[in-house]
């Protein structure tokens, strides 16, 4: 069992909460669900949808076909005609479809049956109780899935009235053609997160304690996420009063040997680039999100990209060591967060872990067993008497102490210094500080995560990428079957673990596949190896590459079309 | 050698003060140092956070733990070391270009927030460091070497913008008495909550209006003033001159980090708590 529903609607319409109800109700019936949204950047009207992917098996791909596609408005139709193949079965109000596609679609008026029970609010709910009914959702489940939504015991009941309504819709003659293939997967300890979460879990699971942000699409989520968690856990968050108050806040944290991040976007990260070059010189370490969307200055505010790879490795003033990281998927991500905090945390560098809006809301179950908890370590000394901030050693890496903690001074400092951290401009200080700093790039690179391949022993074409296209282009290549190709993922970007060399310089073709103009990925290959690529699939409009899309560019680029 | 004691730094490059002989920045020193032995204070409580200038340089040539930092940044930098470790005492320190011009936004958000640290404003009404251009506080008419046909932007009153922004504690000194700017930093220091200081202290090299003469003549020391009546802290705070001296207002209220839900229970500083995992585990497989 394998079906995609699409839900098009104008914003305001509350599809959220049937993605949110759906999601948990499905999860619960041990359906392996994703999801995943496309959304503009407006508070009403407007159109945005929403995919959710049910099946007996871990299906973590975005679709385009959708097998079920749900109108909510007018709009919604010519929104989402790239979502209709001619299995898709469309349900709407009468006059929201065309002639066009009449063959394909059937009434249905949520709304109505919504007003009858006194407010168009239900609408939701009885869309819910609709699919519901298609899905054979256990009605207890879907109760559970609602009073966990409504809390307040009179909205729940009218929420259940609503569901009720819905359900019984299903019944009906005009949709007795859908039977679905009801196949559930082998039960596992699943929890339903989103890409945000599995962030903010990383970063708790890493022992984070402190975050400042000032708030920016798409990355604002994982802060909001983690305020929720104060009365939980460990954790002050606090909102700044810009993004340089924020990186900077976060670095006084770190100073006070608290372990810190910023959750951001590219503009956001614009302004913290000063913080970061602070932190550089100082050797605070310095853990940073950042949730890309098109750019440049506002760009599109809720859209997905992956531009803004140039923009960490690049910034900031002068040379100094960095580890940029981004994840495949959310399990990828719970793990790369900890591992960025490790790396910071050890090396007293700038983390960078880049995600995107389509990772930030995609949400699915992930296997709970997959979650890999790294033991948090202890870098921060007892300082003694005489302690030196920025002593010299062999790997560059000097003891790490925090104000307070021992009986020895520390001072940091943001220009160049001495090994107590005094002002210096003494020429050959310069120097050997300066190869103090960047000597620390050889620990963090001999840790680099190595990229994933997938594929046959010996190939002939090489696909290489990152971040949130990785589930998508597995998915692409198995539908694919291609015997001569394989898939090179990678999840840090910089510095580069060398194993990848290997795959790289074995293919005859190399093809990169990124969310970028430019392909700034294949640009760094080339920078680090000498090694160019063949060809570049890229996908630059702010929405996500589809499964069915990459399949039908990675087929082109293999037949040299 | 100067009075400074236990707060003398030991340090090979602390001794090299980078000050012009008769700076306004010594007697602050002096001044600072005396406040930190009124209060029993020891180095290693301290945390001294600088932005940029040769105000900020005071983090070298002071014994406390310091972090010298950027322009203008010291009070958010400050605000999350307080927030991460509430039993340091900590001090945010930095010239009026640091604090009023490129820090104005993390000042006056830092008022709002209202965490338990100093902040110490050395106001010569000048640039230092890169030697004479307008400050924010630079008087009008006053001709520099970027206005070198006069200065004519309105100058900067932060102590009045302070009250009416509902500071904790609003205060201005003047380092040509060191006795009375120790008591005011002890009173900053020791008050719960932001506190600011503004402290008017010559630069002798590139401010040949606000001299140590001139200070004496244009200040004097508020008498009978009551620093909870905040109508009558805004009246003073806009006398121009001689301009007042002292404590100007005192708003006692709950200070950020006591808001902070990780400090209900737990004191102990961040940094010394370990990981929840466990903790996590849990909550992910109950709740998601």
């Amino acid at each position: 069992m394998d079906y995609t529903i699409v839900l098009t609607a104008a914003a305001g319409q509350g599809v959220e909460t049937i993605e949110t109800l759906l999601s948990k109700a499905f999860k619960d019936s041990n359906f392996f669900v994703f999801s995943d949204k496309e959304y503009m950047s407006r508070v009403r009207g407007g159109v945005n949808s929403t995919t959710i992917r049910v099946s007996s098996k871990e299906n973590k791909g975005y679709k385009q076909f959708a097998d079920f596609l749900f109108l909510f408005t007018k709009q919604a139709l010519e929104h989402s005609k790239n979502r209709i193949s001619d299995n898709t079965i469309i349900f709407g109000e009468n006059d929201f479809i065309t002639d066009e596609y009449k063959s394909q679609f059937l009434e249905v008026d949520f709304l109505k049956i919504a007003k009858d029970l006194e407010s168009a609010v239900f609408a939701n709910t009885v869309a819910f109780g609709f699919i519901s009914a298609m899905f054979k959702i256990d009605t207890d489940t879907a109760y559970k899935a609602i009073k966990n939504h409504f809390l307040a015991p009179d909205v729940v009941q009218k929420n259940i009235t609503a569901y009720n309504e819905g359900y019984k819709l299903f019944q009906d003659n005009t949709y007795k053609s859908i039977k679905l293939n009801i196949e559930k997967i082998a039960e596992k300890r699943y929890a339903l997160l989103s890409g945000s979460q599995a962030v903010a879990f990383g970063a708790l699971s890493a022992n984070a304690k402190f975050l400042s942000f000032y708030p920016m699409s798409p990355s604002t989520d994982v802060a909001i996420f983690l305020a929720h968690q104060m009365d939980k856990f460990d954790i002050v968050v606090e909102q700044f009063e810009d993004e340089i108050a924020s990186v900077n806040a976060a670095i006084g944290a770190w100073f006070g040997g608290t372990r810190s991040f910023v959750t951001t976007s590219g503009g956001g990260y614009a302004l913290m680039e000063e913080g970061v070059s602070l932190a550089a010189m100082s050797e605070t370490p310095l853990v940073v999100h950042l949730a890309q969307r098109p750019a440049p200055a506002t760009g599109l505010p809720t859209r997905t990209s992956q531009s803004d790879l140039n923009l960490v490795l690049y910034s900031s003033h002068g040379d100094f060591p960095r580890a940029i990281f981004s994840p495949r998927n959310l399990e990828d991500a719970f793990f790369v967060m900890q591992k960025a905090f490790d790396i910071a945390d050890k090396h007293q560098c700038v983390s960078y872990i880049l995600t995107d809006q389509f990772f930030m809301s995609m949400m699915y179950n992930v296997d709970t067993s997959h979650l890999e908890f790294i033991e948090p370590q202890n870098y921060i000394i007892q300082t003694p008497t005489d302690y030196k901030r920025y002593e010299f050693t062999k790997n560059g890496v000097s003891k790490r102490g925090a104000p307070g903690f021992g009986s020895g001074i520390v001072v940091a400092n943001g220009n160049e210094h001495d090994e107590y951290g005094d002002i210096t401009e003494d020429e050959e200080l310069t120097k050997l500080m300066l190869e103090k700093r960047m000597q620390k790039l050889n620990g963090i690179k001999s840790e680099a995560l190595e990229p994933l391949y997938i594929g046959p022993e010996t190939f002939k074409n090489l696909v290489v990428c990152y971040g949130s296209l990785y589930e998508n282009i597995k998915e692409a290549l198995e539908l694919l079957g291609l015997d001569d190709t394989g898939l090179l993922a990678y999840s840090q970007l910089y510095p580069l673990n060398d194993k990848g060399l290997d795959y790289l310089t074995k293919a005859q073709n190399l093809i990169f596949v990124e969310q970028n103009f430019s392909g700034q990925f294949a640009q760094l290959i080339w920078r680090e190896y000498g090694i160019k690529t063949n060809q570049l699939i890229n996908k630059y409009t702010g929405r996500q590459f589809f499964v069915e899309e990459l399949k039908e560019r990675l087929q082109n680029a293999l037949e040299g079309k | 050698m100067s009075n400074l004691g236990e707060f003398e730094p030991k340090r090979p490059d602390s001794f090299d003060v980078s000050w012009c002989p008769g700076c306004g920045n010594f007697p602050l020193r002096d001044a600072l140092a005396l406040a930190f032995k009124k209060l029993e204070l020891k180095p290693t409580d301290i945390a001294i956070i600088s932005g940029i200038g040769q105000a900020a340089k005071i983090v070298h040539y002071i014994n406390t733990h310091g972090f010298h930092t950027l322009h203008g940044r010291a009070i958010p930098i400050a605000t999350a070391l307080k927030a991460s470790n509430p039993e340091l005492v900590v001090i945010a320190e930095g010239g009026d270009g640091d604090m009023y011009s490129e820090g104005g936004n993390h000042f006056l958000h830092g008022i709002r927030r209202n965490a338990n640290i100093t902040v110490i404003i050395h106001n010569n009404q000048i640039y230092g460091l890169t030697k004479g251009q307008g400050s924010p506080t630079t008087m009008i008419g006053q001709h520099t070497t970027t206005q070198p046909f006069g200065v004519f932007e309105e100058p900067l009153n932060a102590i009045a913008l302070a009250i009416t922004l509902n500071a904790s504690f609003v205060a201005r000194g003047y380092v040509g008495n060191i006795q009375h700017t120790a008591e005011i930093l002890a009173q900053a220091i020791n008050h719960k909550g932001f506190s600011i200081v503004e402290l008017f202290q010559p630069c002798v090299s590139f401010n040949k209006v606000n001299t140590y003469q001139w200070y004496s003549q244009h200040t004097y020391i508020m008498q009978n003033h009551n620093p909870k009546d905040k109508m009558q802290a805004l009246q003073k705070a806009l006398e121009n001159d001689p301009l007042p001296l002292g404590i100007f207002y005192i708003n006692e209220k709950i200070p950020f980090e006591e808001y902070l839900i990780a400090y209900k229970e737990d004191k102990k500083p961040l940094y010394k708590r370990s990981a929840q995992t466990e903790k996590i585990k849990r909550f992910i497989e109950d709740n998601f």
